[in-house]
């Protein structure tokens, strides 16, 4: 009883929050169309290549990131059609949603105290984290983890964006006190950019994994709905800390959830492969900064 | 290979991948080295960052600097994992963050 409305006060302080951002923006109806389309059985990879051709840019995007080194492929891939048909509807559908998140949030203000490449870099980092644990537990859906790690933190993107002047006092207090930046929202803002990324996620209609990892990134324990992702996301987001890859607004390093730890089953003499695998995955994985250019 | 802000990289660098404008058409190829005009043609086509290769990203550190960025790495992690690193995995995390840093210096 007391956690539900522990729960009702956090989504109260998001909406009041959230109140005060202006103009936040829709998810393009393009992806509304995809996400559809790929739930529809019947529909056809030269359907769907269809959608995403319509739009030069992004295609060039996806191509790019298909032929990158992230997949690997030994043959060059030229059309929309052709990736579908290798990597399958859910692969394209992650690119599409990546590309078009960097996109919605270019940055339109001018640049402050909050650096995006590096923010940038870290998302990354934590996805390539997310795909390194998965393959060492033979997690079925490395894509998805990837995924999830690059638009955990997307919620500080929205706070830098839409109320930057809040931000910078969040910002300010992270430098001052030496304390991670979700503390530091938790004492300003009384939300944190976990609970503005995952209410963003639900408003957009994207899958209930990903909305509830977002919010769950630093508990994995309230996660209930898909436990394992969080719990993954979690520990990438601190094993990228580690290695000082990017950088999220703080220098410090949040604790690992214990329970989380075990679940996963990793030991600690495992770290040090943890901490290069997630460093060459990373090499493959930096295609995507291109997306912020 | 290390990724540097295009500001920050130096002539002489030598880049460690292709090197495309927005549209994905070939600036210059890797193995390239920086010159002022390249590094100005990157920044006009807004491309905030450059892999470099390591050799060329800087000179070798002499021995005494090695153990100065050692204790500073040290010293850094321990600020970064204090008050957290009371259990074995984070205490583990800490140290392998440590060894990874390091490591890192080697090959600049």
């Amino acid at each position: 009883m007391a956690e539900a409305s522990g729960t009702v006060q956090v989504h109260e302080r998001v909406r009041k929050l959230v109140e005060r951002v202006q103009g936040l923006p829709t998810l393009p109806s393009m992806l509304n169309n995809i996400n559809q389309m790929i739930l529809n059985p019947k529909t056809s990879a030269k359907e769907v290549a269809q959608v995403i051709s319509s739009d030069p840019a992004l295609t060039s995007k996806v191509l790019r990131v298909v032929n990158s080194s992230f997949y690997g492929f030994p043959n060059r891939i030229t059309t929309i059609t052709h990736a579908i048909v290798i990597l399958g509807f859910n692969t394209i559908k992650s690119i599409v949603l990546s590309s078009t998140i960097f996109d919605v949030f270019r940055r339109t203000v001018k640049p402050g105290d909050f650096d995006r490449t590096e923010f940038w870099k870290h998302s990354i980092g934590c996805g390539a984290a997310a795909k390194v644990i998965g393959r060492r537990l033979n997690y079925p859906m490395l894509e998805e983890l990837f995924i999830a790690g690059l638009l955990h933190d997307v919620g500080k993107i929205v706070l830098d964006q839409f109320i930057p002047d809040k931000f910078v006092e969040v910002l300010n207090l992270v430098r001052s006190r030496d304390i991670l930046i979700v503390e530091a929202e938790a004492q300003i803002l009384g939300a944190t950019h976990a609970d503005v990324g995952a209410w963003l996620f639900e408003k957009w209609n994207l899958s209930k994994g990903l909305v509830e990892t977002t919010r769950c990134h630093h508990n994995p324990a309230l996660a209930s709905d898909s436990p394992k992702f969080a719990e993954i996301i979690h520990v990438s987001d601190i094993l990228v800390r580690a290695i000082r890859f990017g950088n999220g607004g703080d220098s410090k390093i949040p604790a690992l959830h214990e329970g989380a730890w075990k679940s996963l089953g990793l030991q600690e003499t495992e770290m040090d492969d943890l901490l290069s695998q997630t460093s060459q995955e990373i090499e493959k994985a930096m295609i995507f900064l291109d997306f912020i250019k | 290979m290390r990724l540097v802000k295009t500001d920050e990289a130096r002539p002489g660098q030598k880049v460690s991948r292709d090197v495309v404008d927005l549209r994905g058409n070939l600036l210059f190829k890797a193995g390239t080295a920086l010159s002022p005009a390249l590094l100005a043609s990157c920044k006009e086509r807004n491309i905030s960052h450059l892999f470099v290769d390591e050799e060329s990203a800087g000179g070798p550190l002499s021995p005494a600097d090695v153990e100065l960025k050692k204790e500073a790495i040290a010293k850094d992690v321990d600020r970064m994992f204090r008050g957290v690193d009371s259990t074995p995995a984070m205490a583990a995390l800490r140290e392998a963050s440590k060894r990874y840093l390091v490591g890192k210096l080697g090959h600049k």
